[in-house]
């Protein structure tokens, strides 16, 4: 690309320099030299459908469309004069004609490029006929409305699904002014592929795909008058470089970073998009004491502590105490807890998703006597490879955005998609799906690595597969259980898997039935049998139930907490994520509870807690997170203030400790964010 | 010398652009000052015989015959006609209907809502019957000066019509483009 030829050109006078085989539009931007454009979006491939971006050459009759034509030597170029202007004007005009344009948000919202467009040109009137014909509003989506009343088909959304979602699942059909975009086989989005991704509505220069939450959101003010942070979206782990635009402490739109070098092109899933700027019901503000008369009555903090901390001590010495995590807290709570709690308290700390961790951890365990310090490959093999196995994993649901990758990379590099468990994985790109229910996956997948292993073949000048086999010997009488469609199905299954140049395993939470290590055991060893990826990582990754999981796995808050619960007798902390989430299935049956919670309490945890103490959203403290294959750090820096009244955890929990008479929180954040990462033992294996 | 005279009408729009116009506060001395204001929903003068008139202003669109009737007769009395608003300049908000038939909407308004009885379709000849689609001032006569907007603002009244006074007609400058 560097050794191209500079080519010399004269734009509006100026006399430039620009790389052959840029485009006059490239050209003219990078040196400052502003031309308008519609269809056009830099992220994506050149169109020059819209034509508003006409400049003249040469003193050429024909204007051309400066996005898709090169740069040449000597190129005379001018970007304005009252012909190019007129012929923007009349193509905007067309465009305004063309269908409904009479708006009622982007006047509010100023969020719409064909506006801006036309207060700069100038457009008081349209001196064009009006054609007033009906095109249809898919509003199916429970995220977003297409309104093919506000579309110009400048086909940024189209080109945006193929090139950043690599979905290619919209297109557009019928032609001249009946064109519409289609999505598939012209279905409605609800029965479409589309799996809300939202990358089309954020490129989208009008209002046709647009947020349901809108009208909220246009009154809240002008797009310039927003604040725009970028973060890291912990919510399911992936770690997504996001654009949050907040008025003051409100969110009003959640943009993907497109333009980054991640495999998924910046595009986002509909959880790190919509969900967020959802309604989550009314926060918590001050502490909850239950009372004499059994009541929950708003407190000081003083008071709330004081109640927590005399629960704790009594449970202490009476039945012990245990901590509660849930999965997406950020690694600093996840340690503190666990400091406080089995250090400080002699008790017992653990997720809310233990029960799926706990298998998990014992794999590696397994997996560590022979196989040293491995890990999980990083998801952006995703990306590379040419076979992707699904074991009893939902990643539509769970990680959409390993989903779209998959999908990607089928449609883009024909790689193949399989899977393996009760659930189909993405049903139109599947090759080959074995159903195994949950129950028979260790008989599954044990059959599966037998049957690999056959295909292998070769000398192991290690002899580890020595081990392996002993753990596939029983294969013979136990394979009994399975049916023979299912015996042969895995066997093809098994051969796709040894022939593939680079497969990657994705495992699903469900791999990892409770007191049962072996199915994913089997499949770390099948992992194994076509070797390691750099940085020592096996081909496989698993998606955890919750954002942070792989934290809570390398801070070793791993006990089941049903176990936990057996015995809990005393007290028990629990400390609810700020995602807004209230993920606690189950009641834990101590005689003292304390939540952390973000919001105000649903009625059926209220009954069985006896203090809640408020705490902030994930966007309104600091907080690292890793990533679901424990292979990336983000840190969220806060960019919201918490409400009035609420507190930091890592100062309360070491108020609490304070109280409790437990010295050895650190007392600042700084410590504490060292002494997590510290904890965590980054670079070295999984377990 | 005498004033110049200035009419303005009220067609299928809101008033918002006469109230934006009435939004000039102490400003309307001025421009009250300098023109004579002739046929205009502020003076409350119904009868639409318009004088010979320097400046005609239309707000709204034309949706009825007698809107019809009424901007043909202004554009035939003035020397300069403006249309003031987003629905005299493209329609605006009226052009609702016209994505649907027409005796649908009347059928819609008259008859199907649900907190009518009984109702009918209006048919007594003094009611002006609707235009199959309500179209832009311009879409019928000529126009001299378009200020889009709901509404446009004061200030952009004000320019218009002090240029106007002042001999200029054209375009209105960007900072008061808008049209919302």
């Amino acid at each position: 690309m560097e050794d191209r030829p500079m080519v010399r050109l004269t734009i509006d006078g100026q006399k430039i320099e620009a790389m052959q085989g840029t485009t006059i539009l490239e050209a003219a931007t990078e040196n400052g030299i502003r031309i308008p454009t519609l269809c056009h979006h830099p992220d994506l491939s050149n169109w020059g459908g819209c034509r508003i971006c006409v400049v003249e050459v040469d003193g050429s009759p024909r204007l051309v469309a400066s996005c898709v034509m090169p740069v040449r030597d000597g190129m005379e170029v001018v970007t304005r004069n009252e012909r190019i202007l007129e012929s923007r004007r009349t193509i905007l005009e067309f465009l305004l004609a063309e269908r409904n344009h009479y708006c009622m948000f982007c006047a509010q919202s100023g969020d719409c490029e064909l506006q801006s467009l036309a207060y700069e040109l100038g457009i008081d009137h349209i001196r064009v006929p009006l054609s007033f014909r009906m095109h249809p509003v898919d509003a199916s989506n429970p995220h977003m409305v297409l309104d093919h009343n506000r579309c110009i088909l400048c086909g940024r959304c189209v080109r945006a699904c193929k090139e950043l979602a690599g979905k290619s699942m919209l297109n557009y059909q019928n032609r001249g002014a009946h064109s519409l975009i289609c999505k598939d086989l012209n279905d409605s989005t609800e029965d479409s592929d589309c799996d809300s991704c939202g990358v089309c509505l954020q490129l989208c220069p009008t209002g046709a795909i647009y947020s349901r939450l809108r009208p909220h959101q246009s009154v809240l003010g002008k797009k310039g008058s927003l604040r725009v942070v970028e973060t890291k979206c912990p919510i399911c782990g992936l770690l997504c470089s996001t654009r949050w635009s907040l008025k003051g402490q409100i969110p009003v739109r959640i943009d993907g970073a497109v333009s980054t070098e991640r495999p998924d092109s910046g595009q986002l899933c509909w959880k790190g998009r919509f969900k967020p700027l959802e309604d989550q019901g009314e926060r918590l503000i001050e502490p909850l004491v239950r009372q004499q008369d059994g009541a929950l009555r708003p407190t000081t903090w003083e008071d709330a502590l004081e109640r927590v901390a005399e629960g704790l001590s009594t449970a202490k010495s009476k039945g012990g105490v245990m901590g509660l995590a849930s999965g997406g807290c950020s690694s600093e709570e996840i340690y503190l807890l666990k400091e406080l709690v089995e250090e400080g308290l002699g008790g017992c700390a653990a997720v809310t998703e233990g029960e799926v961790l706990v298998p998990l951890l014992e794999a590696w365990r397994e997996m560590d006597r022979t196989f040293l310090g491995l890990k999980e490959s990083s998801f952006d093999r995703l990306a590379e490879a040419d076979l992707i196995l699904f074991a009893e994993a939902d990643p539509q649901v769970t990680h959409p955005l390993v989903a779209a990758l998959a999908k990607g990379a089928v449609l883009e590099r024909k790689a193949a998609v399989t899977s393996l468990g009760s659930t189909r994985v993405l049903p139109s790109y599947n090759g080959l799906h074995v159903s195994v229910p949950q129950q028979a996956l260790a008989v599954a997948t044990r059959a599966l690595l037998g049957s690999a292993l056959g295909r292998v073949g070769g000398v192991d000048p290690l002899r580890r597969w020595r081990r392996i086999l002993s753990v596939v010997e029983a294969f013979q009488e136990e394979s009994k259980e399975l049916d023979r469609a299912t015996t042969s199905a895995l066997e093809i299954l098994a051969k796709g898997f040894v022939e593939a140049r680079s497969p990657i395993i994705v495992a699903g939470e469900g791999m990892m039935a409770p007191g049962d290590p072996s199915p994913i055991l089997n499949i770390m060893f099948l992992a194994l049998l076509k070797g390691l990826v750099p940085s020592n990582a096996l081909r496989l990754l698993v998606l955890k139930p919750a954002g942070n999981s792989a934290a809570a796995l390398r801070l070793g808050c791993l006990v089941v907490p049903r176990d936990l619960c057996a015995r809990g007798e005393g007290g028990c902390l629990i400390l609810l994520d700020g995602q807004g989430r209230i993920p606690l299935g189950y009641r834990p049956p101590a005689q003292f509870t304390a939540v952390f919670c973000p919001f105000l309490p649903s009625r059926e945890l209220m009954d069985s807690v006896d203090v809640f103490l408020p705490r902030p959203l994930w966007t309104e403290q600091r907080g690292t997170y890793l990533s679901v294959d424990g292979n990336e750090l983000g840190r969220v820096v806060p960019f919201k203030t918490p409400p009035r009244g609420v507190l930091r955890t890592w100062e309360i929990l070491v108020a609490l400790a304070g109280r409790l008479g437990v010295r050895h929180l650190p007392e600042d954040e700084g410590t504490l964010m060292a002494r997590t990462l510290a904890a965590m033992n980054l670079g070295t294996g999984c377990s | 010398m005498a004033k110049p005279r200035v009419g303005t009408v009220w067609l299928e729009g809101c008033a918002g652009c006469h109230m934006s116009f009435l939004d000039l506060d102490e400003r309307l001395l001025q421009v009250l000052g300098a023109v004579e204001l002739t046929v205009s929903p502020i003076t409350d003068y119904k009868d639409y015989d318009f004088p010979e008139l320097t400046l005609g202003i239309v707000e709204g669109a034309i949706g009825t015959t007698e809107h019809q009737q009424i901007a043909r007769k202004l554009r035939s009395r003035c020397k300069i006609l403006i249309a003031l608003g987003d629905c005299a300049a493209f329609g605006g908000i009226n052009t609702m209907r016209n994505w649907i038939p027409k005796q649908e909407v009347l059928r819609y308004g008259y008859v199907e809502t649900l907190s009518t009885v009984d109702g009918a379709i209006p048919c007594d000849k003094e009611i002006p019957p609707l235009l199959d689609q309500v179209l832009p001032l311009d879409h019928l006569v000529e126009v001299d000066l378009y200020l889009p907007g709901c509404p446009p603002s004061p200030e952009a009244i004000a320019y218009a019509i002090t240029s106007i006074l002042e001999g200029k007609t054209g375009v209105l400058p960007s900072a008061m483009l808008h049209f919302d």
